[in-house]
């Protein structure tokens, strides 16, 4: 278990160099955050850039000490016992990055593989079988400058695993990455704490990845913790609009009059033309979809499509951003 | 040990593949073209004669033999100086986290770039020396071969330990090009690289003495013109090692916080 307790971090911004440096007003990055990581499940970490998340992944990995607060895995202090948590953790960051690029794949792997201590016999198998996981292996003798972005990006798994890591942290890992390259990389991740009990940390700022992968998510803003739950949880917490569409064929006479009488007063409606017909869309505090369509049928309107759609966790997003 | 020879390795791979023959021809045309501007002064503008102050601060009238060991000893001093760009092309690739989650240490990152350079060095520097002797009017007869050994030994940590320092002061000021041309311009200056250090002011004389390269230099010339052997030579390689461990601690120093803030920026 990774567990945070007052975690606080600032920054002061620097102008200069050497001795002319000036240090700017401190900048509170993560400012008292509690956070749970349990083993074999995926932790997400939302919030808008800025909010933390990074500074917060760099201190829980042992690569920032917090100004204050604790932090440990698995009992070991993040600070006080770093050079132990080491061996336990790792981090993959979206992008391209590090990586060696006049190396080849394996030789990126050895390399890394060796400074965790693998040699021999053992470190070639776990090589093979990293490069097999994320479907390197055919390109394992090439330099990586030849590689594309989404291979790079696969190697960059394959390098954070190395070392076998009880918790790793992935900040965005699947930014700029093809469909189904982002899709293998989340069956990688699920296969990871599901199987193999790795507890994950993810940021990311696609939702549907967040909703897809993450057991439990916890929203950040400002540093704080803000909200937490499961992606259900959070977005039936959410006072936002409920939005019905329905399409109907033609431009019926006087069916918007009669929704706007016999639906609760603050429904707001709007019309679009459709290539098929009209499609209706209204915004109201509740899921309206039934009624409306009980009123559009009883007017002799043929529904085409009639759809409720729930609040998403990219709402959430809005309304943090909405408040910051 | 293992992350150290790793390093070394991988400083071979990296090297193999990207600089090869234009790096290596660099190094060499630098020193052979310095050499030759040397030899062209010495025969034309001296008339291969050389002042009577020279021979009693140097004892010797031997210049290009004192030329060509000054610039083996800068060439030495060059490669193994080389990797202070390291720390700040990790910095700039995106591997410096990746590198201190894996456990490695500032320490033990330069010893394993820097094994490799000294490895590079040496090889460089045999060519360097076999494509220079027959033409330049420099000699070798007199030479020590356990005082020239010593002295390229004792450099390994004294050169060591100034890498740290401007390793660390490259990442500080996250430009390679501004400290690597200073300091090896002024390093090479301070050195009396090509001509004898008494020549300098006093306060110059003795800020030369803080560099590891001055001393080289002058272990070397000793082996070479004088023949002065290992034991001769003890007490400038202790001084060596002397100023590496002060230059590795103040390195270690720097380093570190340098480190520790290039791992925040991105934070």
């Amino acid at each position: 278990m990774i567990r945070a307790e007052g975690l606080c971090k600032s920054f002061r911004a620097r102008t200069g160099r050497l001795l002319w440096v000036r240090h700017g007003a401190p900048k509170v990055a993560v400012d008292g955050l509690d956070l749970d990581v349990p083993e074999g499940a995926v932790t997400g970490l939302l919030g808008l850039n800025g909010a933390g998340k990074s500074t917060t992944i760099k201190m829980l990995a042992t690569l920032l000490e917090p100004d204050s607060g604790r932090a440990s895995v698995d009992g070991l202090d993040v600070v006080r016992d770093a050079a132990r948590v080491r061996p336990l953790v790792n981090m993959i960051a979206g992008g391209e990055r590090s990586l060696y690029l006049r190396l080849t794949a394996r030789e990126n792997l050895w390399y890394f593989g060796q400074l965790y201590g693998l040699s021999g016999g053992a470190l070639d198998d776990r090589i093979d079988e990293l490069l097999e996981l994320v479907d390197l292996r055919a390109a394992a003798g090439d330099r990586v400058e030849t590689y594309s972005k989404g291979m790079r990006q696969r190697l960059q798994i394959a390098r954070g695993l190395v070392n076998r890591p009880r918790y790793l942290f992935l900040d965005e890992p699947t930014l700029g990455l093809d469909v189904p390259v982002a899709r293998r990389l989340r069956a990688v991740t699920r296969q990871l704490a599901r199987e193999q009990g790795c507890g994950i940390v993810l940021t990311s700022h696609d939702m549907a990845e967040v909703e897809e992968l993450c057991d439990h998510i916890s929203v950040i803003d400002r540093g704080r913790i803000v909200r937490e739950g499961t992606a259900a949880q959070l977005k039936a917490g959410l006072v936002v609009e409920r939005l019905t569409r329905i399409l109907v064929t033609g431009n019926p006479e006087g069916l918007i009059d009669a929704l706007r009488s016999s639906l609760p007063p603050g429904v707001r409606i709007e019309t679009a033309p459709d290539e098929r017909g009209t499609l209706i869309s209204l915004a109201a505090p509740d899921d309206v979809t039934g009624a409306a369509v009980a009123v559009v049928a009883a007017r002799g309107a043929h529904v085409l499509r009639a759809e409720s759609v729930e609040p998403s966790l990219a709402d959430l997003m809005l309304q943090l951003g909405g408040s910051s | 040990m293992r992350a150290i020879l790793a390093t070394w390795r991988r400083e071979s791979w990296i090297h193999a593949r990207s600089y090869r023959l234009s790096f290596f021809g660099a190094a060499l045309l630098s020193a052979l073209f310095t050499l030759l501007a040397g030899r062209v002064l010495y025969r034309t503008v001296f008339g291969g004669q050389v002042t009577p102050a020279f021979i009693e601060m140097t004892g010797t009238r031997d210049y290009m033999t004192f030329l060509l060991v000054g610039l083996l000893a800068n060439s030495y001093a060059f490669r193994m100086l080389y990797c202070v760009r390291n720390v700040l092309e990790e910095h700039e690739m995106g591997t410096l986290p990746a590198l201190r989650l894996a456990g490695m240490t500032s320490a033990r990152f330069q010893l394993g770039c820097a094994g490799f350079a000294a490895c590079y060095a040496l090889v460089e520097l045999f060519i360097i020396a076999g494509a220079a002797l027959p033409w330049s009017g420099a000699s070798f007869g007199m030479a020590d071969a356990s005082g020239i050994a010593l002295a390229f030994v004792a450099g390994l940590p004294g050169l060591l330990g100034f890498s740290m320092l401007l390793s660390g002061l490259v990442l500080v000021v996250r430009n390679r090009l501004v400290v690597e041309s200073f300091a090896f311009t002024l390093m090479a200056l301070l050195a009396g690289v090509a001509f004898p250090v008494s020549y300098l002011p006093v306060p110059l004389q003795a800020l030369g003495h803080a560099l590891p390269l001055t001393w080289i230099v002058g272990m070397l010339r000793g082996a070479v013109l004088h023949g002065a052997d290992a034991r001769a030579l003890m007490p400038e390689a202790l001084a060596l090692l002397g100023i590496g461990i002060v230059h590795g601690a103040l390195g270690i120093f720097v380093l570190r916080r340098a480190v520790r803030d290039a791992l925040a920026v991105a934070a």
